[in-house]
């Protein structure tokens, strides 16, 4: 092991342990911990910034791409906001990207997240699927019909289906608990073993 | 005698860390079993004839690194075995950092054909509309790769074809934490349903079951978390460190529902002993 890596292991145990000792209590060490991850974090994104707006703006327009010429102004034209005079400018830019980004994403939204969604459980008829599309209902009775019925059986037949739509929120919520807690325990087997390699390294 | 909520916290620490610990020192060799969803990604990777090209996305972060990095690792060697075309890219600027650590596993050693057969792209920016234009073409978005190569220079690029886009590639993998990103993807490249590529997916566990929603119309195989990725190393033949971490995370998981089964029972008989005090 050279010394960058013997360095880097050292100072990743430290920051580990500083951001660890949350577990006790709310702590100096915590905070600079978390600070220096944001701070890495932020850097890391200015930098990823500065090196696309050079290979997919500046690049192209040295190699003779004038059009690009537009884009890089409208790029600047953002920070335009910080002149309360000239802020009006920034929305044309703004305006171009919310346009083509809400515009994209409402085309294949529908296809996407709704129709696509109905058409995939109209499965064949099995057990399951009856079982799905049984729940499926029951669950979207459970927030669309909440309008009082007067007929005494109609009534209890529509409290019975919205308490098993209940039964399948629940259901869906435990599992999706019993799944963050999988990824959670992952979590904390990444850490011990950073931890023990941190000590063996430093032993 | 009840114990407060600080000290009922540390235990729960201690225990969560001595089920870790266990099999780490003394290896267990619990059975883990696969379902279906991982049978089907490895199926789709194997029906890979050489020379077919694959795009992979990756969502590679410190949190998720543990649970989903090994799988990739796996899913690297399975499509590097089968001789396909590799483009790999990333929708998030955090991402690339732990991207080249990924490929710098001892265990890969990818470099050696960098250019001929895989590319990395790197960070691809513009959110919905980047995504939207990589579906129409792979090279036209960044002039260079993430080492900064020109893209129309490498052999793969040529391989694949510089007028070919994701809607053209054989199989897209992605790899990540099923946020943002990946409703784009299903929006861009893979709606309507059927009309894109093939697309197999290894998720957190966590995200596992917001994004069964899109099985099988939009995406047609779902691998979970860390029992997926050690399927992955036992299909890839190639036992790695997320079968290692199968032992721990079954012992944790036992000793999790442990607790939970001991919680109830002490909550049961504390409303028993206070409805027979009443």
């Amino acid at each position: 092991m050279n010394a960058y890596e013997f360095y880097g292991i050292l100072i990743e145990g430290i920051l580990m342990l500083m951001i660890l000792s949350y577990l006790y209590k709310e702590n100096i060490l915590f905070r600079i911990a978390e600070e220096i991850m944001l701070s890495v974090m932020v850097a890391n994104t200015f930098v990823m910034g500065l090196s696309t707006i050079q290979k997919s703006a500046v690049q192209p327009l040295l190699g003779g791409q004038i059009e690009y010429l537009l884009l890089i102004v409208m790029g600047l034209a953002l920070y335009t906001r910080f002149w309360k005079d000239y802020d009006w400018i920034s929305r044309y830019p703004m305006g171009w990207i919310l346009g083509i980004g809400i515009g994209l994403m409402l085309s294949k939204v529908v296809g996407a997240q709704i129709t696509g969604q109905i058409r995939a459980s109209l499965g064949p008829i099995t057990l399951e699927n009856v079982l799905f599309w049984s729940i499926t209902v029951c669950t979207l009775s459970f927030f669309i019909f909440h309008k009082e019925v007067k007929d005494r059986n109609l009534r209890k037949a529509m409290s019975n289906i919205r308490l098993i739509g209940r039964w399948g929120l629940m259901l869906m919520a435990s599992a999706m608990l019993a799944m963050s807690v999988t990824s959670r325990i992952n979590l904390v087997i990444g850490i011990v073993k950073k931890i023990s390699t941190w000590i063996t390294t430093i032993v | 005698m009840t114990i407060n909520e600080m000290t009922q916290r540390y235990i729960l620490y201690t225990v969560v860390v001595v089920s870790v610990l266990i099999p780490m020192i003394i290896p267990l060799n619990l059975p883990f079993s696969s379902d279906e969803h991982v049978i089907k990604y490895y199926d789709y990777i194997e029906s890979l004839e050489p020379g077919s090209t694959v795009y992979m996305e990756l969502d590679i972060l410190p949190a998720n690194y543990n649970e989903l990095g090994f799988g990739t690792i796996a899913t690297l060697k399975l499509l590097f075995n089968k001789g396909v075309n590799l483009v790999i890219g990333t929708h998030a600027a955090t991402n690339v950092p732990l991207s080249i650590i990924l490929f710098e596993d001892p265990t890969l050693s990818i470099y050696d054909t960098y250019g001929e057969n895989w590319v990395f792209l790197g960070f691809i920016p513009g959110e919905e509309a980047g995504i939207a234009a990589l579906n129409n073409n792979l090279w036209d978005l960044i002039a260079e790769d993430y080492f900064g190569n020109e893209l129309v220079d490498l052999p793969v690029a040529n391989a694949i074809g510089l007028d070919k886009g994701v809607k053209d590639v054989d199989l897209i993998i992605l790899c990540n934490n099923a946020g943002p990103t990946t409703y784009s993807i299903v929006r861009q490249w893979l709606t309507p349903a059927g009309s894109g590529p093939s697309c197999i997916f290894l998720v957190t566990a966590t995200n596992f079951p917001p994004s069964v929603i899109y099985y099988p119309d939009q995406i047609q195989a779902l691998v979970k978390g860390t029992l997926g990725s050690a399927n992955l190393e036992r299909f890839a033949n190639a036992p790695y460190k997320a079968i290692g971490d199968m032992d721990t995370l079954s012992s944790a998981h036992l000793m999790v529902i442990l607790v939970v089964i001991s919680a109830q029972v002490i909550y049961l008989k504390e409303r028993a002993d206070e409805r027979r005090s009443k």
